[in-house]
């Protein structure tokens, strides 16, 4: 059995509240860390105005294997992430990434709007950790996937909207990585585009890639993840495959809110 | 297709850490970065030799002006032109490293916060973008050393001492990026340091004898600013071009040691802050 390429020890974050210093004899009212207002109250940390925004989380990703994460807002996706990404470091335990990671947290990162669209994807690529004569090799491939056809010798900052995500996303996956990690960034450009997203995911992880998937879009989560997880206040509430802890989550997600329910499949926040 | 390589991420701040770690699998992106910078601040000026060349050159002639002829600073028999050029050259250069360093973090918030990649690469760009631009003023600074050379001084300009310049440069690079990584550093938890960084630099300039050398300052100042390490620095660099200046053996060995001492701290300062700068995003 081969090592995952990803493995999860116990990791936790803690963040702070940042809350306006009380005025010279004025109180504010005792805070015990975690905030009740929000969706998913997440557990007081050690220190007041502190709360954990995830505790102990484990887990681990076989090579070629697939995870989904899924959860309300705050419930810390996109910060578990980040820490996979060493964005962020995490308060405590161990990550350990075996091979070539690639993260997509956000669309388009490292841009400049004064460069052309080839000479991003340069940029970009070399961002992500690729050697010029590997994107060399990939150029033709993303832009026929991107579509951007004649624009590409202009600066992106003349791009529409939709030219900018589309060239991003097909930088994004044109490189083979053992482990893909996406946020959210499965949803962007039109219907045809985000199909076509799909499709070159689902034959990235046919490659042998492994997946690691934040969505709000659960139909996303089950058709291409195996396995997914579900965060709650920091904590794995579920785990299991995918279509089991999806179903766990939409049943949950939609009854023990007070309030109005918020649709668990919102695409964005 | 890729070697199969390791990486433990926990969280740990490391006293000692490699800052190059991991340069040989972005080997390409410090091009990128030196390009990109080249291009985004050159594309469509049309009178770029005007701003690479003669700028450097009129801020020289107007030192040179003001501090040399109307104020009348002794520039131990150097001609005033060739004295305050260098001093701007190499206090701009440095001025410049040191700004790249100390607005790291809030210049590349958003590129840090969505990607990892070595970080340091970042600030090297910065400093060899910076040289690039120093080397077109300094050939022209070295063609009026050539031309001025012999005038007035017993032994010519340009002679094998110019072999110190490059130690010197680096140098003055260490101590940019150290004492900028530090104020980088400072000025995620104190946000007044930004306001207190331009001011520094200011007064640092005049605490260093740039628009003026090292033999006018009274014997009974001369060992405070000596304790300065771009003093060291300077007068290095003045006696490598024109043999002027009073380099001390004693000072130099203080002033390389104490950059050891600036270089790790600077480190240490941004093994912090890499990540510091995540948990509080403004």
């Amino acid at each position: 059995m081969p090592l995952p390429v990803l493995e999860v020890h116990g990791v936790s974050k803690l963040y702070s509240h940042y809350r306006p210093k009380p005025k010279r004899g004025e109180r504010l009212p005792e805070r015990s860390g975690a905030d009740p207002a929000s969706l998913d109250a997440q557990e007081a940390g050690p220190k007041p105005n502190t709360f954990w925004a995830l505790k102990d989380i484990d887990l681990s990703i076989p090579p070629g294997g697939s995870l989904g994460v899924v959860g309300r807002n705050g419930s810390g996706k996109t910060t578990l992430l980040k820490m996979i990404s060493r964005v962020v470091r995490p308060t405590g335990g161990t990550i350990i990434v075996r091979g070539h990671r690639h993260s997509l947290l956000e669309i388009g990162t490292g841009f400049h709007p004064e460069l052309t669209g080839r000479k991003n994807v340069y940029l970009n690529g070399a961002i992500l950790g690729f050697r010029k004569r590997e994107v060399d090799a990939r150029l033709e491939r993303i832009v026929a996937f991107s579509g951007i056809g004649l624009f590409l010798d202009s600066p992106v900052k003349f791009y529409s909207a939709g030219m900018y995500v589309r060239l991003a996303f097909s930088i994004g996956t044109h490189f083979e990585p053992d482990l893909l990690i996406l946020d959210e960034v499965v949803s962007v450009g039109d219907a045809a585009f985000q199909e076509r997203c799909q499709d070159k995911i689902a034959e990235t992880l046919r490659a042998g890639c492994a997946l690691l998937l934040v969505s709000h879009e659960i139909s996303k989560i089950t058709t291409l993840c195996k396995q997914a997880i579900w965060l709650k206040g920091g904590k794995i509430a579920a785990t299991g495959p995918s279509s089991e802890v999806c179903e766990a989550y939409l049943g949950r997600g939609t009854v023990a809110v007070e309030g109005p329910p918020v649709p668990a499949d919102r695409p964005h926040d | 297709m890729s070697v199969l390589r390791e990486e433990v991420i926990d969280s740990r701040l490391r006293l000692f850490r490699n800052p190059f770690a991991g340069f040989l699998k972005h080997r390409d992106l410090l091009a990128i970065l030196v390009a990109r910078d080249l291009e985004v601040k050159y594309r469509r000026v049309r009178f770029w030799p005007l701003w690479l060349f003669l700028q450097p050159c009129l801020a020289g002639f107007i030192l040179a002006l003001v501090f040399g002829r109307f104020v009348g600073i002794s520039t131990e028999g150097v001609p005033r032109s060739l004295f305050y050029l260098a001093g701007f050259l190499v206090w701009n250069f440095f001025s410049r490293c040191f700004m790249v360093a100390s607005r790291l973090f809030s210049v590349n918030r958003a590129l840090f916060s969505r990607i990892y990649f070595p970080r340091f690469l970042v600030p090297l760009s910065g400093v060899i973008f910076n040289l690039i631009e120093l080397a077109a003023p300094f050939g022209i600074f070295l063609l009026a050393c050539l031309y001025m050379g012999p005038a007035g001084l017993g032994s010519p300009f340009l002679a094998l001492r110019i072999l110190a310049v490059p130690f010197l440069l680096v140098e003055l690079i260490v101590l940019a990026l150290g004492s900028g990584l530090c104020i980088a550093a400072l000025s995620i938890r104190f946000r007044d340091i930004q306001f207190a960084s331009g001011f520094l630099t200011q007064f640092w300039m005049f605490v260093t004898p740039v628009l003026y050398p090292m033999s006018i300052v009274p014997d009974r100042w001369k060992t405070l600013v000596r304790l300065n390490p771009m003093t060291e620095i300077m007068e290095g660099l003045r006696w490598a071009f024109f043999g002027t200046g009073s380099p001390e053996l004693f000072w130099q060995i203080m002033g390389a040691g104490s950059l050891l001492i600036i270089a790790w701290a600077g480190l240490v300062a941004f093994n912090w802050a890499e990540y510091a700068v995540m948990d509080r995003l403004e």
